[in-house]
């Protein structure tokens, strides 16, 4: 699969292998989008594929998408008007509408991968989807077993009664 | 008979958002309000455990969060209120009590902690930044944190010096140092500042 940052026929190209032996092809600038690959790449260079045991391919190619829409932003081009910020948040924000456990998977590849704008994207994500609900709520959105006695939970909801009013 | 797929996906979700990394939980927990983060401490023993750790606070503090708009009933409010039955006693302490913020976010009004704590000097609620509230009693300056029920009182300026109630307070905020300064304009009672 090849993600086309730009066209620019000198830019050098980096390979990836995701945890099920798919090859991805990008451009230098793309990978730069991650902190863990742009160190990998400064020590072992662009001949060597880079091999990302804990990403599958349907999350990588997820993953590298972000990373050419934000690394395409960040250059500009005489021919077309520069992406605006108001692009670019509809654009994130279609990025995170998909379901929660692409979601999650997201996550872990961007927090490995050290994307910090789509870690915290994601993150933000996951926090819209929980404001203003309750717990019992947020239990059933996220899958979480709930592991308070009647007690404990009541005494946690006496000290900051208010904020359940 | 086979489950479903849907059953099957529902499976497989089930269990993955309980094993999220600590360091990201807690990334997203820092990202709700100080209401909904006491919700969000009743959900687990681990979400309660990891939003009451100094890690998290430090995390926490440092994210920006839409200020809330605060305001307080006043006793003469309650008073005029057709629904209150007037009573002194009741009045008194429905001023500590009608505290909310209003919330720009999701454009509701939020009621806030109790004010039961603080000393009961005829305060008046003067300047209000990052969470921290100054209320100005008959000479001398309170902060109080409202989420964490302290009050301290501020020194006074220099002996027999008062504040008048024509003083401007207002509270600045450095991020950088974690520190706040409290200024004052206006004339106090021997001499102006």
């Amino acid at each position: 699969m090849h993600f086309q940052g730009s066209p620019n026929m000198a830019e050098k190209r980096v390979k990836l292998i995701s945890s099920d032996n798919d090859e991805f092809e990008v451009d230098e600038a793309v990978a730069f989008e991650s902190e863990t690959l742009r160190n990998m790449i400064q020590d072992t260079g662009t001949n060597v594929p880079i091999s990302i045991p804990n990403v599958s391919s349907d999350i990588l190619a997820k993953v590298l998408e972000y990373c050419s829409y934000h690394a395409e932003t960040m250059e500009t081009h005489d021919d077309k008007p520069p992406i605006t910020d108001a692009q670019i948040r509809e654009w994130d924000a279609d990025f995170v509408d998909v379901h929660p456990a692409t979601l999650y998977s997201l996550i872990l590849a961007a927090n490995y991968l050290n994307i910090k704008n789509l870690l915290d994207l994601i993150c933000q994500a996951v926090a819209n989807n929980i404001r203003g609900k309750t717990a019992v709520e947020i239990r059933k959105i996220l899958h979480i077993q709930d592991d308070f006695t009647y007690e404990e939970e009541m005494e946690i909801r006496r000290e900051t009664k208010w904020a359940f009013d | 008979m086979a489950s479903s797929p849907e059953q099957n996906e529902s499976v497989s979700t089930s269990d993955v958002w309980s094993m999220l990394p600590k360091d990201i939980a807690m990334r997203v927990l820092a990202r709700l309000s100080v209401p909904q983060l006491f919700r969000a401490r009743t959900v687990c023993k681990q979400w309660n455990l990891l939003t009451s750790s100094p890690e998290f606070l430090n995390l926490f503090s440092g994210q920006s969060h839409e200020p809330y708009f605060p305001i307080m009933t006043s006793r003469s409010f309650m008073a005029r209120c057709p629904d209150q039955q007037y009573n002194p006693e009741q009045a008194v302490n429905s001023l500590f009590n009608g505290f909310f913020g209003y919330n720009h976010t999701t454009e509701t009004w939020q009621r806030l902690p109790p004010l039961d704590f603080l000393p009961r000097q005829g305060l008046m609620l003067v300047a209000a930044a990052e969470g921290i509230l100054c209320f100005q009693g008959n000479s001398t300056l309170f902060l109080c944190n409202p989420v964490a029920r302290t009050c301290i009182e501020l020194p006074q300026f220099a002996p027999n010096w008062s504040l008048l109630r024509t003083c401007s307070v207002n509270i600045l905020v450095d991020h950088l140092t974690k520190s706040y300064r409290v200024v004052v304009v206006g004339n106090v009672r021997s001499g102006s500042l």
